[in-house]
């Protein structure tokens, strides 16, 4: 065996290891906390697939992770640590929303209409993401702190926005009037809400992954966050690089934000940061930053969020588990060291191998 | 206006100003032990949070608000020990590590707190806990005006006034304090001298998750009698900010912590205006960007200019 191909091999036994680790700890977790261990695994591993409603829940779910994990692999294929998708994804349905209702006396048909919702979602994305973005180029202000002070922030705007220009009277709780029904994005398989929002989502899936693999831009983004100096002497722009990624994560965070508002919701109603953007991290490094995958990830984290809330449900276990497996599982896998050991054995027995049988012939 | 210009209104900001800092300058004193052994501290937040819950859970356990004291450095301490082991050990990225910590805190609290006592949002109803008592300091406290602001504080308050001495004591004037800066300006050139990088880091680590610990217990046993979910709001990111603010230097990063405190103190105080309440409460946050980026423009013009006299001079 090759050295490289067990590497990239191993990459995967990794990958695998950590996730099964992960439902080791969750099921342990159950066992001990729940009264009735056995059907309380079963409800969490099963559970998710008992009826059609459940599944559809599932590809629902999924639909707001691909967005917002999209919107990470930009960032960390160039290495950038802008969090501000969690912000982000909140501000972007508040301000779709109020954009939705103001422009609704123009009658807009429904594929114009949507279609401009979900661009002025992605284009507050990158508004948004340019701070840190700016901030870190121009004078190396470090973008985690800024984009995390950002996300309060907007979180509070959101706040201030939905009570003061939108907020429907006529309802007991914090929510927006009724958006228009030909701004929603209509559903798309019968007996679930699966919306067409996924159609949308597999697009952008694409998009990302020829703009990461198949451009200029996007292989210098690469460049960049696999080695600094190395694009500096290549002659990379980097500071085009790293605004870029941080400008693309942001719009996919905002394009997300307006697709789940408007896929799933008829008002705007969201009180608090919604977490996509830290569940969007889990997905992207699940993914290895590879956006062909992050679909997949995406749907795996949504096989535990309903799990959990099954379990939650059922067996009054808080769903929160699921953030610390969630934690655990982006240490694991961005641990370099994780595993090498083994790694290393197999590749030196396999040189060992080759080495013997050459000296024999 | 006139509110504002009294006498009382003064003395009781500046109290709540100390009050407000006091988490602040612990998270900034942990964030330089960190920051001098040449990492980035970023899970403060999740110390805090860890050590908060333990606090309050173990003092309504134990009915003793000490004992609680006590056992709270358990969950600032794993929280160092989670970190050092995933950063230092099996070498994940130290930002993404910091990250991924922080949201482990901030949903295994809401985990541990509604199995203990079946409430996802607050400890308060469930759980009788205990606050640590506040002290008046003899002498202090008979002078007028400075009587009222400084005196009859929180007892960790003032320990936070003496932590800023301590780790400047530990940073400059000991063996170890020596150690964690020659590993954190040069980790090659102390590790050819035979200092261990991963030991140094890993105690600077244990260093910092103490400090947080009284950071975490303040804010569930004396700023407030309860713990509620992600009850730290962001102030550990805020005193990595202080500490950034004045480049690691523990007596700026204190200062830069008071100034925050402030800022804090001023969004209290705005309440009672007309201000809508969202951006009274956005205050802190935007304060501590807008300080970060000013203070980081500064660093990068003396950076240039230090540069334009080393070519002139050549």
């Amino acid at each position: 065996m090759k050295t490289r191909t067990i590497e990239s091999g191993f990459e995967v036994v990794r990958i695998l290891t950590s996730i099964l680790l992960a439902f080791g700890l969750a099921l342990i977790a159950l066992i001990f906390v729940s009264e009735d261990p056995v059907s309380a695994i079963q409800e969490f591993l099963i559970g998710p697939f008992r009826t059609l409603r459940r599944i559809g829940n599932m590809v629902e779910l999924a639909i707001p992770f691909t967005f917002t994990g999209l919107g990470i692999c930009f960032m960390y294929s160039a290495n950038q640590f802008n969090v501000a998708g969690e912000g982000i994804f909140y501000i972007s349905g508040c301000l779709t929303a109020l954009v939705c209702l103001n422009i609704s006396s123009l009658q807009l048909p429904p594929v114009l209409y949507i279609t401009v919702l979900v661009l002025v979602g992605g284009l507050i994305g990158i508004a948004f993401a340019s701070i840190p973005a700016l901030l870190k180029v121009k004078w190396g202000v470090n973008e985690v702190v800024i984009s995390i002070m950002l996300n309060s922030i907007l979180m509070y705007l959101g706040k201030y926005i939905l009570i003061n220009f939108m907020r429907d009277p006529e309802i007991a709780y914090n929510a927006s009037y009724k958006l228009p029904q030909s701004a929603l994005i209509p559903d798309m398989i019968p007996g679930t809400r699966i919306h067409w929002g996924l159609v949308i989502a597999i697009a952008f899936v694409l998009l990302t992954a020829l703009i990461i693999y198949r451009t200029p831009l996007g292989y210098s983004m690469r460049l960049v966050g696999k080695n600094q100096q190395f694009a500096r002497y290549s002659g990379v722009n980097i500071t085009f690089a790293i605004i870029s990624a941080q400008l693309l994560g942001g719009f996919m965070a905002g394009v997300g934000g307006s697709v789940e508002l408007l896929g799933m919701y008829e008002r705007f109603q969201w009180t608090n940061l919604t977490q996509h953007g830290f569940d969007g991290m889990l997905v992207a490094i699940l993914a290895k930053t590879n956006p062909l995958l992050v679909p997949f990830t995406a749907l795996l984290l949504a096989y535990l969020r309903i799990g959990a809330d099954l379990v939650n449900m059922t067996a009054d276990i808080p769903a929160e588990f699921i953030t610390v497996i969630q934690a655990i599982v982006i240490m694991l896998v961005a641990a370099e060291m994780f595993l090498v050991d083994i790694k290393n054995k197999i590749i030196y027995s396999a040189a060992k191998r080759k080495l013997r049988k050459e000296e024999s012939e | 206006m006139n509110a504002y210009m009294t006498l009382e209104f003064w003395e009781s900001f500046l109290y709540t100003v100390i009050r407000l800092s006091t988490p602040l300058i612990f998270a900034a004193m942990a964030a330089v032990i960190s920051k001098k052994a040449g990492i980035l501290n970023m899970a403060l937040e999740s110390m805090m949070l860890a050590s908060a819950l333990v606090g309050v859970v173990t003092s309504g356990y134990t009915d003793s608000a000490w004992l609680g004291f006590l056992f709270a450095f358990s969950g600032g301490l794993l929280m160092s020990f989670i970190i050092s082991y995933v950063v230092l050990v099996i070498k994940a990225d130290l930002y993404l590590t910091c990250i991924a910590i922080n949201l482990l805190a901030s949903g295994g609290t809401v985990f541990a707190m509604y199995l203990i006592c079946g409430d996802k949002a607050t400890t308060a109803t469930a759980f009788k806990s205990y606050a640590l008592p506040k002290v008046d300091i003899p002498i202090l406290q008979d002078i007028p005006v400075l009587g009222n602001i400084l005196s009859g504080h929180h007892i960790l308050t003032y320990a936070s006034f003496l932590s800023v001495f301590l780790v400047t004591f530990i940073i400059f004037k000991t063996r170890l304090g020596l150690r964690i800066r020659a590993v954190g300006e040069n980790p090659q050139a102390a590790a050819s001298v035979g200092i261990s990088v991963n030991r140094i880091q890993f105690i600077s680590f244990v260093i910092s998750g103490v400090i947080s610990t009284f950071a975490g217990v303040y804010m569930s046993m004396g700023y407030v009698t309860w713990f509620s979910r992600d009850m730290i709001a962001g102030r550990g990111y805020i005193g990595l900010s202080a500490m950034n603010v004045a480049n690691g230097s523990p007596l700026g990063s204190f200062f830069a912590s008071i100034i925050f405190g402030a800022s804090d103190a001023l969004a209290n105080t705005l309440q009672i205006t007309k201000i809508p309440v969202e951006f009274i409460l956005m205050i802190p946050y935007f304060t501590t960007a807008v300080v970060l980026t000013i203070t980081s423009i500064a660093k990068q013009e003396r950076a240039r200019k230090e540069q334009q006299l080393r070519a002139s001079q050549q």
